[in-house]
């Protein structure tokens, strides 16, 4: 990663700049509070990421009922027990999809 | 013999176990702050994935998941739904948050937010009410400890004296160890806890009904209304349940022993392939479950529905398995409450105690501030277990409905650039304030919604408007060279 001079600057020590610092309530502490250098997920891995949130949240009042039973547990518990393994399935593939970006943005630089 | 002998002696022996291997672990490591609160930032795969098993699952997910299934019904599937989606959210922060603790040396999440946001009272605030919120979840596997103690010397022991006890070896053990140790405990516990969960759910509706299926026909016969939400209760209907699984699964890398447990890890791949497989480990949740649920019929009228699984373990089976769970109960309340008190200590130290009132102090020193903490943490806890009779669920969802107040100052601080102190410190006030008002009046749920999640709605709203208003008093952040 290029080290931009925000990065460079909050290297230097961070901690001595705190523990000298005079506690003052407005003081904005002008280095820190600039953003702090992060990767931004792409699309894709939230898109994946949000396929359980609709199936084990949302959209509980389609599935939270007792029949049909499932290898003999109620509904809604069998769907949840199906959909733990199918969520974890989900983040495998958000986990390809940042991988193989990352990959592709190595090679392109 | 007398018939408490034996489930408390190998309740006792699993949890010597226990600690042998956790003083074998912290052995020949020399003991600094670094060491101790981060594990020099070594942890692989496998002992990330012990380590955050060890903080996530733990005495609640045994005892309190399976009394809400026994006095509840329906609502308790909220456990099962949050925990995986949890791991999902953790997927798109930790590694980012791994990333920034490695480049500035950050071991907690006060610091964070002090590198973030530059503001040391903002950082104080942060480590104040993460500690105060995480004392209801200590106080929760010290709850759960004294019950299974009591459970399984047929009330012999007292739930003070055993609570006592534990706490006692539970000081000791973190002073000599540090997080290695528990890690490495998480091993013995997380077998542990998978026999046991698997042995009960198929064990316990077999032994009263001939197996799974026929206890559930026969529970959705007498009580049909129990198996869904809003179950036994009149409150708890599809509006908590979105608005809790949504604060649970926001918030549950919010805690600050869980935020800080992703600074151990080895890289920030690490961090993304644990969110792959934790969903995994919750499928054991769902066998404990099915005890809960056989209790309902089986030991109906317990006044508590946090004895309903230890209960119903002491009718089903011999008493030397009554031990067997009750050692692998007591793992998943120390393991967990040792990282709690490791987390709650070192914030106190160095990021309370150093940046306000002693700023020479040396990283020796808060080392050793932070081992005192300890002490004082685990009595207070001890003291709020002994003199409060909340159920175990309710003082998860407090904790939660605290902890998950960070999540707008964490989100927005990774991703967008032009969010301030200001409007962050605020939001987060309004926020625990809210929470706060809302749980001691006793408007928990709020209009059919969680109160932790009304509180996070203000507090993002709160954090964004005024962001956005305070944007123009601070250096214009365009000025900022775009990074990466």
């Amino acid at each position: 990663m290029e080290v931009s001079p925000t990065t460079r600057k909050l290297t230097d020590s961070p901690r001595t700049e705190v523990c000298n610092a005079t506690p003052n309530p407005l003081s904005r502490g002008a280095i820190l509070s600039e953003p702090v250098p992060v990767k931004k997920p792409s699309l894709l891995a939230l898109l994946l990421a949000l396929i359980p949130f609709v199936a084990m949240c949302f959209s509980v009042a389609l599935w939270d009922r007792i029949d049909p039973m499932i290898l003999g547990v109620p509904f809604n518990l069998a769907w949840l027990v199906c959909w733990i393994m199918l969520s974890s399935l989900c983040m495998w593939a958000a986990y390809r999809a940042e991988a193989a970006r990352d990959k592709k943005e190595r090679g392109a630089r | 013999m007398s018939p408490s002998a034996v489930p408390l002696m190998t309740i006792f022996a699993i949890i010597g176990l226990g600690v042998v291997i956790g003083f074998l672990a912290g052995v020949r490591r020399k003991m600094n702050l670094e060491q101790w609160t981060v594990g020099a930032r070594g942890f692989g795969m496998l002992l990330m994935f012990l380590l955050m098993a060890g903080e996530i699952y733990t005495t609640f997910s045994f005892l309190g998941a399976s009394g809400w299934a026994y006095s509840r019904g329906g609502p308790t599937l909220y456990i099962l739904a949050y925990l995986s989606l949890g791991a999902g959210v953790s997927f798109f922060i930790l590694p980012n948050i791994w990333e920034l603790g490695r480049k500035y040396k950050l071991q907690t999440q006060s610091d964070f937010f002090r590198l973030r946001y530059g503001n040391n009272y903002l950082a104080a605030f942060v480590c104040v009410v993460g500690v105060i919120f995480l004392i209801p979840y200590l106080q929760l596997q010290i709850t759960g400890l004294g019950i299974i103690v009591n459970v399984a010397s047929f009330d012999g022991i007292g739930r003070t004296p055993a609570m006592a006890i534990s706490v006692a070896l539970l000081a000791a053990f973190v002073l000599a160890s540090g997080i290695r140790a528990v890690a490495w405990i998480s091993v013995l516990k997380d077998v542990l806890m998978l026999v046991a969960a698997v042995s009960i759910g198929i064990g316990i509706p077999y032994v009263h009904y001939g197996g799974i299926g026929p206890m559930f026909t026969a529970l959705a016969q007498a009580r049909p209304a129990h198996l869904t939400m809003p179950g036994a209760t009149t409150n708890l209907g599809h509006s908590w349940y979105i608005t809790t699984v949504l604060l649970s699964a926001l918030g549950g890398y919010m805690w600050p022993h869980a935020f800080g447990a992703a600074f151990t890890a080895k890289s920030g791949d690490t961090l993304r392939r644990n969110a792959v497989v934790m969903p995994l480990y919750t499928i054991t949740l769902a066998f404990i479950l099915f005890a809960g649920f056989t209790a309902v019929m089986v030991v109906p009228g317990l006044p508590d529905g946090d004895l309903a699984l230890l209960t119903i373990v002491r009718q089903s089976f011999p008493a030397w398995f009554l031990g067997v769970i009750g050692g692998a109960g007591a793992l998943t309340a120390i393991v967990p409450a040792s990282i709690l008190i490791l987390t709650a200590a070192t914030l106190f130290a160095k990021n309370l105690c150093r940046p306000i009132f002693a700023p020479t102090m040396t990283d020796d020193q808060v080392a050793k501030l932070a081992r005192l903490s300890v002490v004082v943490l685990s009595a207070i806890s001890l003291y709020l277990a002994v003199h409060s009779s909340t159920t175990l669920v309710s003082l998860l969802l407090l904790g939660y409905a605290g902890v998950t107040q960070f999540f707008p100052g964490v989100v927005l601080g990774l991703y967008w650039k032009r969010v301030t102190m200001p409007g962050v410190f605020a939001g987060m006030i309004a926020g625990v304030a809210t929470v706060a008002y809302l749980i001691l009046t006793h408007q928990d749920p709020f209009l059919g919604w969680s109160a932790g999640f009304v509180a996070l709605c203000i507090n993002f709203l709160i954090t964004i408007v005024l962001s956005l208003i305070t944007r123009a008093y601070l250096p214009p952040l365009d000025a900022t060279p775009e990074l990466n």
